[in-house]
């Protein structure tokens, strides 16, 4: 923990002036987490006489322009928070800096492997991981009890949650649930469902096997008969969150950190909610959302804006961090450990984040990274949509994709 | 050893003597009169519900134009023809003549006469006949619209012959088939060839984005990128002139950054008071509950109806909860989304009412899942809904629900392929009011559908084919880019001169791999052999084609390639050069500088083109054409069915008179490494320079 502090006060008073500036960039906390990372500017000012550092937090879909807009301008963001795929495709187009050389390889240790891994291309890394959030599954029992199901005993596999979404559907005419496969996402899915993406040799892609095309199908067979609502392919999450906030929605596969925003935006449907671990399947993996540190390329001081990166992302202030959000988890293999995040109160906001414990230990960023993610990317989403909306068979889909790829990989 | 297997000895030579700062490979040039030909396009877009084509072709010798009534629509189709004929041969048509091209319509009895003689008699709105025959050509609309409407037709059947014999008799699906487009600082030079493009591809509306727009009544809000309220005067007489009918769209309730945005802080932080949401760390929705809302709003909703003069105003009303929270502030929250989406569409449909114009909506919130049961009923049936997916799909059962629910609807669709072909069937399906292709290319994007984006403008002509024919049966014609392409650079009918380059003693990769040791080094089927090779025509431009010159990269396969490869091409003169190029690999990163040209003059001098991946070259596994820099001239696929595609980038030699010595090609050593497949010199430039 406090060696990436000890290092960047090294650096400073070696290299800095007394009026420089460090500036740190979040991703879409504020306003709800001004209260912690207000007091961790001040922490961090008090430690480093005379640098100021500057917090500002954009929302999501701006933040890859705000970088790439900094660099081409010449003056960047010391560290950047970004998910996995931003991070990936922000590295392949060469606005960051790998981090191997910015800093000791004992501070890469710190951080849980797998974690650390999501922020790795070709063998550098781009990120210091931050936090994640892994998914449990909500019901609102109000809908369960129409059809006629069991809110004290829900299913513990993927395909008993199809079968009770099927269920609400056709009992209540209520969608049953709206499956997370927009855009890339149902990459994520066949890793879930312990389905191979790439050879063993990583040189080929390899999903678009029977057992592949299979799953595939049924997610097409599901759309076909109307069992999840149409804009789910293209507004994701979004559209499911919605329909579940509207009391539209049987069963919902979300993130614990919602739970508190649902409790505001229905309250109604908030306390008619039972959540439940996500399940594991053959893959023995889930779904971890994970956010990390970048440095842009063209900062004035690279050693010492990786520094910034990893006293953010130490051991105590991602403890802090995520003992504040109630709902996230620490990726450095102390903080990650700590007794907090097994043990809690009776509320669901409580029992979401004990759920999304019990899986973070098979909690990987699935993000899958590859060459010309942009326009392999591209290749899968449009096929997957074409699939699922009817357009070309799922062997038809997969196939187009795995060409693709392949003469690209 | 292993490597110096997989390298051929003639190719390993090459690539070693190409490093040499002295070495030029000397390269044999044959001249043709015809290096460059311009033709007509293969089928006529969009297809028409009956025609027949023959050839045999009315010579442009002794014809002339005539209009055969009143009506402003027939001067439009003469002025379009016009201008067709002098682009393509640099010469006007005559208004007498031996023989006529006569444009009327039903009212003129000696025209309606001839249409019912040949079995073409026009029966619905903008329908219209056409015939060129020996005698002469007509079109003859069932209204005027529908003349203009034939005109367009009569412009693709130009040959380098003449006008190609035909009897057509056709009429669209929908009444409705608008294209969106946008009002910025770019407008003009970018509009003032969209909108007659669109003209030409028989759209009836076009929407228009107008949320920047420097209004009289928005002078605290406007953007330095917006475009003046004269251009929006302009382009609304421009859409009118090309027979067709503007809608603009002001984004309101969501997507209101435009109301937000401060001209002194250049930030989007103007009328706080008004923000939905004021917590957020951006601006986008407004809180209808503000009665200040409705002071900033009505005068420029007032205002828009003024300049545009429409029969319907699009109000947005999209994507609500998008980015931030709607509901935001407890009293807000109180009253719920429904109410507040109801209240603020009613205070804005009674103004427009009040104008007499009609209301357009998106319909992702109003007949969305969620809250459809409480916001629908409360919308006046008269409002237009516009319903968008931009998936191809089977089906689209919302067109259905919300026809079914009382409203007018149109079909919404976008450039992904298929999309909007599916949406004109299920909307003629649904009995929908007509169709719209959208275009979302930022609200100062522009000059991207000159180079950036512009795979959204060529997404213009199938969807226009699918909106005026939806049942027409086969996929669209793979020349569409190279169509779009000349909508800013027509291509001329004389032939110009060139000499075509052998590159054969340069070459360092065959196209054909069928051991994994040429092309890309995945063998067969993923190489470029159904490119036809030796002398060939590619698009209007032909090449000597033996092979490819691929440069270095960062592959491993394309590690041992040279870096630079300099050609000699002995003192000879050029306009301009065609490179028929490609990258090996996709480029990681949009512009990146991949490698360069470079000429070297008898002189000593020289000139270099930098080239930008994207911009001037790209894969040949990216067919999809996103900028009008290059020219689209071959598509094909692999082996295992892989769409493949090349392109022609042209040069405009910065010194015509100097004798070119040489010619250097060099790469950058990134993922995506320049590869040329076919060079030709032109004595002229072909088409008109684009504006930029």
């Amino acid at each position: 923990m406090l060696k990436p502090f000890l290092t960047i006060g090294v650096l400073l008073t070696l290299g800095l002036s007394s009026a420089q500036q460090l500036e740190f960039v979040t991703t879409s906390l504020a306003p709800t987490f001004n209260d912690f990372f207000e007091p961790l500017v001040a922490r961090f000012e008090r430690a480093n006489a005379g640098v100021k550092l500057k917090w500002t937090d954009l929302p999501q879909n701006a933040i890859q322009q705000k970088i790439l807009a900094g660099i081409a301008a010449g003056n960047p963001p010391d560290a950047v928070q970004l998910n996995s795929s931003q991070i990936l495709e922000l590295a392949q187009q060469g606005a960051l800096l790998p981090l191997n050389d910015l800093l000791e390889a004992a501070t890469f240790k710190l951080y849980q492997k797998t974690a650390l891994d999501a922020f790795s291309y070709e063998g550098k890394i781009y990120g210091l991981p931050d936090y994640a959030s892994t998914r449990i599954v909500a019901f609102n029992t109000d809908i369960l009890k129409k059809a006629g199901l069991d809110p004290n005993n829900p299913p513990k596999t993927i395909p008993g949650i199809i079968e009770w979404a099927k269920t609400i559907k056709d009992k209540t005419g209520i969608y049953g649930f709206a499956p997370l496969i927009a855009n890339v996402d149902f990459l994520k899915a066949f890793q879930e469902a312990g389905l191979p993406i790439f050879d063993a040799a990583r040189k080929k892609a390899v999903f678009n096997s029977p057992a592949h095309v299979a799953l595939l199908q049924q997610y097409v067979e599901l759309r076909k008969k109307d069992y999840f609502p149409e804009d789910v392919m293209r507004r994701g999450f979004t559209a499911a969150y919605e329909l579940y906030t509207a009391g539209k929605l049987g069963i919902i596969i979300i993130g614990p950190q919602f739970m508190p925003r649902l409790e505001k935006d229905n309250n109604a449907v908030w306390k008619a909610t039972v959540v439940a671990p996500h399940p594991i399947g053959p893959g023995q993996v889930v779904q971890a959302s994970t956010f990390a540190y970048a440095v842009p390329k063209g900062v004035r001081d690279p050693k010492r804006a990786a520094a910034l990166a990893a006293w953010l992302t130490s051991d105590d202030n991602q403890l802090a961090f995520s003992k504040r959000t109630g709902t996230t988890f620490p990726t450095t293999v102390k903080a990650a450990n700590d007794p907090f995040f097994r043990s809690g109160g009776s509320s669901v906001n409580d029992l979401a984040r004990l759920a999304a414990a019990k899986t973070m230990r098979y909690g990987r960023d699935l993000t899958v990274p590859v060459p010309n993610a942009s326009a392999l990317n591209k290749a899968f989403k449009d096929n997957i949509e074409a699939a699922i909306f009817g357009q070309k068979s799922a062997k038809a889909a997969l196939d187009e994709i795995v060409k693709f790829w392949n003469a690209n990989l | 050893m292993k490597l110096f297997l997989r390298t051929p000895p003639l190719l390993s030579l090459v690539g070693f003597l190409a490093t040499l700062p002295a070495f030029a490979i000397p390269l044999a040039l044959t001249p043709v009169p015809d290096a460059y030909l311009g033709s007509a396009p293969a089928s006529l877009l969009p297809p028409p519900q009956e025609a027949r084509l023959s050839e045999a072709f009315l010579s442009l010798e002794g014809l002339a134009l005539q209009a055969e009534g009143p009506q402003p629509e027939l001067q439009w189709a003469l002025r379009d023809l016009s201008r067709e004929v002098q682009a393509r041969f640099g010469t006007t048509l005559a208004t007498e003549g031996s023989k006529l091209l006569r444009v009327g319509t039903l009212e003129h009895p000696e025209l309606a006469q001839a249409a019912r003689e040949r079995g073409l008699t026009p029966d619905k709105p903008e329908g219209y006949a056409l015939w060129v025959e020996e005698g002469g050509a007509a079109v003859v609309g069932f209204d005027a619209l529908g003349a203009y409407r034939g005109a367009q037709t009569l412009r693709q059947l130009l040959t380098p012959q003449g006008f190609r014999f035909a009897q057509v008799r056709d009429w669209p699906a929908f009444g409705w088939r608008m294209a969106m487009i946008y009002l910025d600082k770019d407008s003009r030079a970018v509009n003032d060839v969209l909108v007659p493009l669109l003209a030409k591809l028989k759209y009836s509306h076009v929407l228009v984005m107008s949320d920047y727009v420097q209004w009289n009544s928005s002078r605290a809000l406007w953007h330095p990128s917006g475009a003046p309220r004269a251009e929006a005067e302009r382009v609304v007489r421009l859409i009118r002139e090309h027979g067709m009918e503007p809608v603009p769209l002001l984004e309101l309730l969501s997507h209101a950054q435009w109301l937000f945005y401060n001209p002194q802080t250049g930030r989007y932080d103007a009328n706080k008071d008004l923000w939905a949401d004021p917590e957020a760390p951006n601006s986008f929705a407004y809180d209808p509950l503000v009665p200040r809302v409705y002071e900033v709003v009505l005068p420029i909703l007032s205002e828009v109806v003024e300049v545009f003069k429409p029969r319907y105003v699009h109000i947005g009303h999209d994507e609500l909860t998008a980015q931030n929270r709607f509901p935001a502030k407890p009293e807000a929250v109180a009253v719920g989304l429904p109410r507040l989406f109801v209240d603020d569409t009613l205070r804005l449909y009674n103004h427009l009412k009040g104008l007499g114009v009609g209301t357009m909506i998106w319909h992702d919130v109003a007949f969305s899942e969620a809250y459809r049961e409480q916001i629908a009923p409360a919308l006046p049936k008269d409002i237009v809904v516009a319903y968008w997916n931009y998936s191809a799909a089977a089906d689209y059962p919302l067109l259905g629900v919300v026809r079914g629910l009382g409203f007018g609807v149109l079909g919404s669709s976008w450039y992904n392929p298929g999309n909007p072909e599916s949406m004109a069937q299920a909307a003629l399906r649904y009995g929908a009011n007509g169709v719209l292709q959208t275009r979302w290319s930022g609200y100062f994007g522009n000059a991207t559908m000159y180079d950036g984006q512009a795979e959204q403008a060529v997404a213009y002509f199938n969807a226009a084919s699918a909106f005026w024919n939806p049942p027409a049966p086969g996929a669209p014609p793979d020349d569409l880019a190279a169509r779009y392409r000349q909508a800013w650079r027509v291509p001329p009918f004389t032939p110009i001169a060139g000499q075509l380059v052998d590159l054969g003693p340069a070459v360092t990769r065959r196209l054909a791999d069928p051991d994994e040791t040429q092309w890309i080094q995945k063998g067969p089927s993923t190489d470029l052999s159904a490119l036809p090779s030796g002398v060939v025509r590619l698009g209007p431009y032909r090449f000597h084609v033996s092979g490819a010159v691929m440069l270095k990269g960062a592959r491993a396969a394309a590690s041992d390639l040279p870096q630079s490869v300099t050609l000699e091409l002995g003192g000879v003169k050029a306009r301009a050069l065609a490179f028929l190029h490609t990258t090996g690999w996709i480029g990681s990163q949009r512009y990146e500088r991949v490698g360069s040209y470079t000429l070297t003059y008898a002189d000593g001098s020289k000139a270099t083109l930098p080239l930008e991946y994207g911009r001037h070259l790209t894969s040949w596994l990216e067919p999809q054409v996103r900028t009008v820099v290059y020219e689209p001239v071959w598509r094909g696929r692999t082996q295992d069915g892989l769409e493949a595609g090349l392109n022609v980038l042209v040069w405009n030699n910065p010194k015509p008179d100097q004798p070119i010595q040489s010619l250097t090609l060099e790469s950058s050593g990134a993922a995506a490494n320049p590869t040329l497949v076919g060079l030709t010199l032109l004595e002229r430039l072909p088409g008109a320079e684009a504006p930029r």
